[in-house]
């Protein structure tokens, strides 16, 4: 009498675990992506806030200088869901001022750096830029 | 013999093989919806932040426009004929999205304009952006009083003759250089919170010697003094009411002896002029800090002595004594090497020394020593290059020496300290001499002493006039 020797289903079973396996990754790509795509949208709405923050204190902190030359800078705010902060005001006198701000929502600063020409009787502006790292203000 | 065929998969593999095969193709089928779905959110998001920057962007428009426009409610923004303008209560767009901009005011002079922007596209896509802003009006101008009929506040007259000859203002506290030669302290203290009545503080300070010129960087005192060994010295002014000589932080010897003759401050730069000297520099470049270090930059040597100095941007124009030079112009833009702007200076008519200079508008105005028939009062045109070009100088003939000139905010006035006995303070318009029009407006008469210099107080809107023997406190009308 011969036996035959088989395994019967388990290529089957393997067959259908491999695709499994597959499948699992799959989903795990989409889902990380799903993940990545909603933290990209949440950081661009964080990031304009920010922006919006490091704005609000450089106007402020220009309506100040207008008032008081001497005025300092070297304040904080805390405004809607973030802060912002302006740094010490460089230079001295009516010419060749600097001011750099910096807004904070979440994880996201954006910063600003302004030169500014001469503050009266008009404020002249000599720059207005964004900056990664500040290079004017200590 | 029988031989045993190959038996069917058991149903219960076929079942659990079918039973995981529908659940991992049916996560799949889920997870790709949830991904499809979040990346629209996310876009959605995404879109609704930008159009909301984009409504920021003109709120900010309509301020720099006027600010007189910003009105408290909730606003649409859109561009109407070319411009931002307010539109409605809010701005929808065809993919479903609106904005509305909520202003409110958060004190006198600041507004804060909140944007939002939400949309609901169906099931799990509703959302909103909120942006926010503070806005105030800095771009304004900030006017100038009347100073066509200039009005006295205050006055400090001192019991001796000080002979007060420059100042400079912290806060509340005025100081005041003057000459030792005559008894006097070189160096005063003045509380100028009340405007009626300025007192001197710190009255035990003395200097030791005559101040030829101040300059204050943050709470340091530059002070130029006729000492020989300690022309320049260097005062920690925290604290004003209690300057004493402790207070001092440095000094430095200029080359030669007491060859100071004048300073200008602009950023972290110090100019002194000095002496004409065969041996030495005449004109003398310094950084300076916060803290109080003063370090020489760079030196000129030129023929004659710079009696006072006024700087612009990379050019420092120097009142000289030189005969054939009057005006200097000093180019200081290479650090560490002020050298002679071509052309080197403009000579006037006769020899007598510039003693006054200051810029104004696109002019450089110089004052000079009196003499018969010598017009005191010369204005340059600088507005094609730093050195002065033609139809220039316009000049007048005030009849006495010009002790300092200084211009006004609005640049429409200079202000002059001079010799004239009843206008030892002088308002003139620069504009009324262009045109070969007597350029007096106005002047003040001093009774005590002849006018030897002069501070306008750009922010405050206010004069000091020194003069021998008083401060005063002069105002716009």
């Amino acid at each position: 009498m011969i036996r035959s020797s088989s395994r019967p289903g388990y290529a089957f079973l393997v067959t259908v675990l491999l695709i499994g396996a597959i499948a699992t990754t799959v989903v795990a790509s989409l889902l990380l992506l799903a993940i990545g795509t909603s933290k990209s949208s949440l950081s661009i709405q964080q990031s304009a806030l920010a922006l919006a923050h490091a704005r609000s204190c450089a106007e402020r902190a220009l309506a100040t200088l207008r008032t008081d030359g001497t005025s300092t800078g070297d304040f904080s705010l805390t405004l809607t869901d973030g802060t912002c902060r302006v740094l010490a005001i460089g230079g001295e006198g009516n010419e060749t001022r600097t001011l750099c701000t910096e807004g904070t929502v979440g994880q996201v600063t954006r910063k600003l750096e302004i030169e500014i020409a001469s503050v009266l009787p008009t404020i002249v502006i000599r720059s207005w830029r964004e900056v990664a790292a500040f290079s004017l203000c200590p | 013999m029988r031989v045993r065929g190959r038996p069917a998969f058991l149903l219960i593999e076929a079942l659990i093989g079918i039973t995981l095969f529908a659940l991992f193709i049916g996560s799949v089928g889920v997870s790709f919806l949830v991904s499809f779905g979040t990346s629209l959110a996310a876009g959605d998001r995404m879109q609704g932040a930008t159009i909301a920057q984009d409504a920021l962007e003109g709120v900010l428009a309509i301020r720099d426009t006027s600010f007189a426009s910003l009105t408290a409610g909730t606003h649409g923004v859109a561009v109407r004929n070319g411009a931002w303008a307010f539109s409605g209560s809010a701005i929808h767009t065809d993919d479903g999205y609106h904005t509305s901009v909520s202003l409110s005011s958060v004190s006198s002079d600041i507004w804060r304009a909140a944007v939002r922007t939400t949309w609901n596209h169906g099931t799990g896509r509703s959302g909103s952006v909120l942006l926010s802003v503070d806005l105030t009006d800095w771009r304004a101008a900030k006017s100038q009083g009347n100073w066509a009929a200039p009005v006295q506040r205050g006055a400090y007259v001192d019991a001796g003759s000080p002979l007060f000859t420059v100042a400079v203002r912290k806060g509340s506290h005025l100081f005041v250089g003057g000459d030792a030669s005559s008894g006097g302290d070189g160096l005063y203290v003045f509380d100028i919170s009340a405007e009626n009545a300025p007192v001197r503080v710190a009255s035990s300070f003395d200097l030791g010697a005559s101040c030829r010129g101040l300059s204050l960087r943050g709470d340091m005192l530059y002070v130029l003094t006729d000492s020989p060994s300690e022309e320049l010295q260097v005062f920690d002014v925290t604290a004003p009411t209690s300057l004493s000589m402790g207070n001092r932080v440095t000094t430095y010897d200029l080359p030669g002896a007491a060859l100071g003759l004048s300073a200008a401050a602009a950023g972290k730069m110090l100019y002194v002029g000095a002496r004409a000297d065969a041996t030495h520099a005449q004109f003398y470049s310094f950084v300076t800090s916060a803290s109080g270090a003063i370090t020489l930059s760079g030196s000129l040597v030129d023929t004659g002595g710079k009696t006072a100095l006024a700087v612009r941007g990379s050019t420092v124009y120097a009142a000289d004594t030189d005969d054939v030079s009057e005006l200097r112009v000093i180019d200081v833009s290479v650090a560490g090497a002020p050298r002679l702007a071509a052309g080197s200076g403009m000579n006037l008519t006769d020899v007598l020394d510039g003693s006054a200079v200051a810029t104004h508008g696109t002019g450089v105005v110089l004052g000079r020593m009196s003499a018969t028939a010598t017009e005191e009062f010369a204005l340059f045109d600088v507005a094609t290059g730093t050195v002065p070009a033609s139809p220039s100088p316009w000049v007048y003939d005030l009849g006495e020496t010009v002790r300092a000139i200084t211009p006004d905010r609005a640049g429409t006035y200079v202000f002059a300290a001079s010799d004239m006995i009843g206008k030892e303070f002088l308002v003139i318009s620069p504009t009324l001499l262009r045109r070969g029009l007597p350029p007096e407006v106005a002047s003040f008469n001093s009774a005590e002493g002849l006018g030897r210099g002069l501070l306008y107080d750009i922010w405050l809107d206010r004069i000091y006039l020194l003069t021998n023997r008083a401060v005063y406190i002069l105002a716009p009308s």
